[in-house]
């Protein structure tokens, strides 16, 4: 009884063993962060006035659906989801498909925290990306997430907030978005 | 000497009782005259209505009785300040509540920091599902970070309201007021009474908030202080002046945390000017 009760010890510790290495290591998948294939996927999302979310069978990158949204002529409408996924160390890049349906190329402006607090603008990263006509990818390396004013390294273990938004549109934009993701490192 | 623990107990019993069972649901209409020259020369003979803090659920045993106060006192207008809805709560129930209040200058409202904590459903309170346009559920103004004048007979008024979005509220209470200074009485509806520190103290403002509940049982300010409610510490219930301007923060109508009122009994107020 004592060698069995040994035998398992041995083997509990290389089980663990097994477990920490492969926590440690680099993800191998890309994380999906929204889909937006479920009505439930819209009540993860923080709602504003002069803005309207639905899923539509339109511009799908993956999945049936894309997110549509109808952004209203006002200060800063956009999306702001909210983020279950915290941890994006180890991951390559941020990206998402972006569909602008309309024949002039607009831009949003991609922000993203690593405060749990309001960072005030320098102290968060912001970038402006020009969105043509037709399908867009974006993509955001994560090693590239520097503040705007202060030149920091956001700290890619806590990421507290991702949103993009238009820059007072001056008439109704719409725009379709889909797989959101985190996408992993490339060997 | 034995028979004090036993009494004590009984008696706490007694109070927690009332708090739950008794004080919450127990109304009071609450009369109160505005001095203020401008606002009674607009609205001389008015009476206007403030309800706030409702938390309504479909079963809200207060929501008749308001409904049938309101019948009688037939208010001139209403003011609701904010938090229809317990958190994440039962939006349907608050916009039907909604949809039987009128009044012949209109009812006019704010949003609270539980009203948001159901964005999407949030949207609900000014539009139909799905959809930018108006809703036609209920026939309530919400003013957000927004003005309007409301015209009577011997005069004008205009009505502020100062969104409940939490640090939203704050950073637009003074751009906000400062669109309606022409010179016109004027009424800010805010749901957080901390914004009344943003008002320029010399801009003859009537302010009418809530969100405090009075603190529902009978606390000492440094308490509040000391969690961290400073809206509780500062402007617990009651009036409150500074310069020109005035604040009323009602105690409100329901409860949230826990359901219990002790020597705050839910409020209904009546302005006189």
């Amino acid at each position: 009884m004592p060698r069995c009760g040994l035998t398992v010890s041995i083997l509990l510790v290389l089980a663990g063993l097994v477990v920490l290495s492969a926590c440690d290591r680099p993800p191998r998948q890309d994380r999906l962060l929204y889909d937006f294939e479920m009505d439930s996927d819209l009540d993860r999302l923080h709602w504003k006035c002069r803005v309207l979310y639905a899923l539509s069978p339109r511009h799908a990158t993956h999945g049936r659906h894309s997110l549509r949204m109808d952004l209203y002529p006002s200060t800063y409408p956009g999306l702001s989801p909210r983020l279950t996924l915290h941890d994006w160390s180890g991951f390559e890049s941020l990206c998402f498909d972006i569909f602008n349906p309309g024949p002039e190329t607009l831009h949003i402006t991609v922000r993203i925290d690593d405060r749990e607090d309001t960072p005030p603008y320098a102290d968060r990263y912001n970038r402006r990306f020009a969105l043509r006509p037709g399908m867009n990818a974006v993509r955001i390396p994560i090693a590239g997430l520097t503040t705007s004013g202060t030149g920091r390294r956001l700290d890619p273990a806590g990421i507290s907030r991702f949103l993009f938004f238009m820059v007072n549109p001056a008439k109704k934009r719409t725009l379709f978005v889909d797989y959101l993701r985190l996408c992993r490192k490339r060997s | 000497m034995r028979k004090t623990p036993a009494i004590i107990g009984l008696l706490a019993a007694a109070v927690l009782l009332y708090g739950f069972l008794v004080e919450p649901s127990w109304l009071e209409t609450h009369h109160l005259r505005v001095q203020d020259a401008a606002l009674h020369r607009a609205l001389a003979g008015r009476i206007a209505v403030q309800l706030t803090d409702l938390h309504l659920t479909a079963d809200d045993r207060l929501a008749g009785k308001i409904l049938e106060r309101l019948r009688r006192l037939k208010p001139d207008i209403i003011f609701l300040t904010g938090d229809y809805v317990r958190w994440r709560g039962d939006y349907p129930a608050a916009l039907s509540f909604l949809a039987m209040l009128d009044a012949p200058l209109g009812v006019w409202a704010v949003m609270g920091d539980y009203d948001y904590s159901d964005s999407r459903r949030s949207c609900l309170f000014c539009h139909r599902a799905g959809s930018g346009a108006p809703t036609r559920r209920h026939r309530v103004h919400f003013l957000r970070n927004a003005s309007a004048v409301i015209h009577t007979d011997s005069g004008a008024v205009r009505i502020v309201g100062l969104d409940g979005n939490g640090e939203e509220e704050r950073r637009n209470a003074e751009a906000s007021l400062g669109a309606g200074v022409d010179g016109l009485p004027t009424i800010v509806l805010s749901h957080d009474p901390l914004a009344f520190d943003d008002v320029p103290a010399d801009g003859r403002i009537l302010m009418l908030s809530g969100d405090t509940h009075g603190g529902q049982v009978p606390l000492p300010g440094w308490f509040w202080r000391l969690i961290g409610y400073t809206k509780n510490a500062q402007y617990n219930q009651g009036l409150f002046r500074r310069g020109q301007n005035t604040l009323y923060v009602s105690r409100g109508v329901g409860t949230s945390h826990v359901p219990i009122r002790i020597g705050r009994r839910p409020e209904l107020v009546v302005f006189y000017f």
